[in-house]
């Protein structure tokens, strides 16, 4: 069965909810006059899962007529999340200006049409540049050396 | 009248200094620049660029911001016009005649169009802040914790009724969005909620992070996933101002364009959105010819560019004086200043004038350095929409990493937007707005707060929204929009309209 787009994110605020109310269980949720920590969030936890029900009460009307499918593009998630993830692993180790360089070169594997002199003309020029507008003219405490040996 | 000369003095004195004009100026270029590139809209624009701001003073800083954001909303209008991608919704409006007209071979004239109904609606909407703005504050010393706790879910509900998509799941996001706000510890009584012994969110989670992972990120995979043809229209812009006849016929559609969007962008909820809209279904039943628009109508330029600029400052009037961003990118807008310790609401008029009133008349110099700045720079944004993505998003993915890590210097914030881009693509694919989620993300403590205030005042009894008149019609305006949202017929009619 493939999902439909009502039903999908029906079983997001089930999830949601139900998260809530797991997590949240041991906050204190006092009285309407003096609420504790654990009202509002258990009032809206509930109002996730209503609104979870009537997500998927509109999946079951329209089941003959589901829409567009739920679909992923995998690739690019991947893609853009690890840049991101290897930015940060990276940082610590070679200062700013190699981590940028390296980072843009790995995107050569995003499926794109590029060529190799312009992308690693970008992958120089965003080097300087963040280097010279974040550490140089904004003043920031970042790493721009890379850790030798560390 | 006298004090609101005075006021303006005041405000040109902090605006144009030269520091502050350069803020200004470097914000209308730089978020003209990202605002431009295609698939990027102003929330995501002003994501990515809140980081920049906040190392300087907080009058410059807002001043950049603002800038940012005006630049942002006419680069969006450039992209629509130039290749029919428009970043987000506001543009939408304007592609479907805009684009018709680059096709024609009057791209030129079109984006002038655009420029001047924009400085024209830019103009007004600013005197309309001067005079409106403090009204409203006086206004707000009568509201209540009551008052507040209804105006903010009626806030939350017209934006939710007023965007597209669908209604239960944006309410939903809204609650999530609230629910994420609560992170961290609570206001009232200091405890921990939902840290989960992770040190970075104790506080609570950075509005920052959030906003970069859900808006621009995201936005990232989704142009990266589906692959648009872009074709720029052939032939160089060489004429850029309108004709004769083009004036004769959008010079009213931008005046009805700007009182549209003046009344609409203070409304709950309103804003750009909603005033491009208004405008563009106004002028095509007005207009002798309604076959004419969608087909390089100059009135479907210019109504809806002055109606989404007057709409978009005119948000900006619920957020100063009453401290409640009516949308999203408002929303931003009172993050960026809650960080440099600016409280919006009734307060800050009186206590920082100065400052309010630089950035009223710094909106103004805003829209005047978009018209100077623009006109002879289309070739420049041309050239700008002919990079392939795949030199573009590269280049915006470190922009945002150094970015989300230059504000607290932490690795976590970079890997947490990181944990949000995935969850704001997951979320656009299963059919739920990020943009309520943010709203509700920025409102959430304080609506907590006022909710519990109203109910320890009135010993724990919900009548109290009902009995109090200001809040009572409120809430009766809350259920209403609920009311109609329901009605088979008033939601064809919403459909309608957001695919027209």
């Amino acid at each position: 069965m493939r999902l439909s787009q009502p039903l999908a994110s029906a079983i997001f605020f089930f999830a949601f909810g139900a998260l809530v109310l797991v997590t949240g269980r041991s906050l204190d949720m006092g009285t309407t006059a003096e609420m504790g920590t654990g009202y509002v969030p258990r009032l809206l936890a509930w109002g996730c899962l209503v609104v979870g029900a009537l997500l998927a009460a509109r999946a079951w009307w329209e089941r003959r007529a589901p829409g567009e499918p739920v679909a992923f593009a995998l690739r690019a998630l991947v893609l853009v999340t690890a840049m991101v993830v290897a930015f940060g692993l990276l940082l610590p180790w070679l200062g700013l200006p190699v981590t940028v360089a390296l980072t843009i070169v790995t995107t050569a594997v995003s499926g794109e049409r590029y060529r190799w002199t312009p992308l690693l003309l970008i992958a120089l020029g965003m080097a300087v540049l963040t280097t010279l507008l974040f550490s140089t003219a904004l003043d920031l405490q970042i790493q721009v050396w890379p850790k030798w040996g560390g | 009248m006298g004090e609101i000369f005075s006021n303006l003095a005041l405000g040109f004195s902090v605006a144009l200094t030269l520091q502050n004009l350069m803020f200004c100026f470097i914000g209308v270029l730089l978020g003209t620049l990202i605002g431009v590139l295609p698939g990027i809209g102003p929330l995501a624009t002003m994501s990515m660029l809140l980081p920049i701001t906040f190392h300087l003073d907080p009058t410059g800083a807002l001043i950049m911001l603002a800038g940012i954001f005006y630049g942002a909303q006419y680069g969006g209008s450039t992209t629509a016009i130039l290749v029919n991608l428009p970043g987000e919704a506001t543009s939408v409006v304007t592609a479907l005649d805009g684009y018709q007209m680059a096709r024609q071979g009057r791209a030129g004239a079109a984006l002038a169009t655009a420029a001047l109904a924009s400085f024209f609606a830019g103009c007004v909407a600013t005197i309309v802040i001067a005079f409106a703005a403090p009204a409203l504050s006086k206004v707000a010393l009568l509201f209540g914790p009551a008052e507040f706790t209804a105006l903010m879910v009626l806030g939350l509900i017209a934006a939710v009724v007023l965007a597209a998509g669908s209604v239960i799941a944006s309410i939903g996001m809204v609650m999530v969005g609230v629910l994420l706000g609560l992170v961290g510890t609570d206001v009232t009584t200091g405890e921990q909620r939902f840290a989960f012994g992770v040190r970075e969110i104790f506080d609570s989670i950075d509005f920052v992070v959030v906003a970069m992972g859900l808006f621009g990120l995201a936005e990232i995979i989704s142009n990266l996933s589906e692959r648009h043809s872009r074709t720029l229209p052939s032939g160089k812009i060489d004429r850029l101002w309108p004709t004769k006849e083009d004036f004769r016929l959008g010079t009213p559609a931008a005046v009805r364009g700007t009182a549209l969007g003046c009344t609409l962008g203070v409304l709950p909820g309103g804003g750009a959105l909603v005033s491009s809209f208004a405008s563009y279904s106004l002028e095509k039943r007005l207009a002798k010819d309604p076959t004419r628009f969608g087909k390089g109508a100059i009135e479907g330029v210019a109504g809806p560019e002055a109606a989404n600029n007057a709409g978009a400052q005119a948000s900006f009037i619920p957020m100063l004086a009453l401290g409640i961003p009516p949308n999203a990118v408002m929303a931003l807008m009172i993050a960026a200043m809650t960080i440099h310790g600016v409280i919006p609401g009734p307060k800050f008029l009186a206590e920082q004038s100065p400052l309010f009133w630089g950035m009223v008349v710094s909106m103004w110099i805003g829209n005047l350095i978009l018209v100077v700045l623009n006109l002879p720079l289309v070739g420049l944004w041309v050239r700008l929409l002919k990079i392939p993505y795949a030199y573009l998003f590269p280049m915006i993915v470190i922009f945002c990493c150094v970015g989300v890590y230059s504000v607290n210097y932490r690795l976590f914030d970079v890997f947490m937007m990181a944990g949000f881009g995935v969850f704001g693509y997951v979320l656009r694919r299963i059919g739920c707005e990020a943009a309520p989620l943010v709203l509700g993300f920025v409102l959430g403590p304080r609506l907590e707060e006022e909710f519990r205030r109203t109910l320890l005042l009135s010993d724990g009894s919900f009548t109290v929204f009902l009995t109090r008149p200001l809040s009572a019609t409120l809430v009766g305006a809350t259920v209403l929009l609920l009311v109609l949202m329901a009605l088979p017929n008033f939601r064809k009619k919403r459909e309608v309209a957001f695919k027209e």
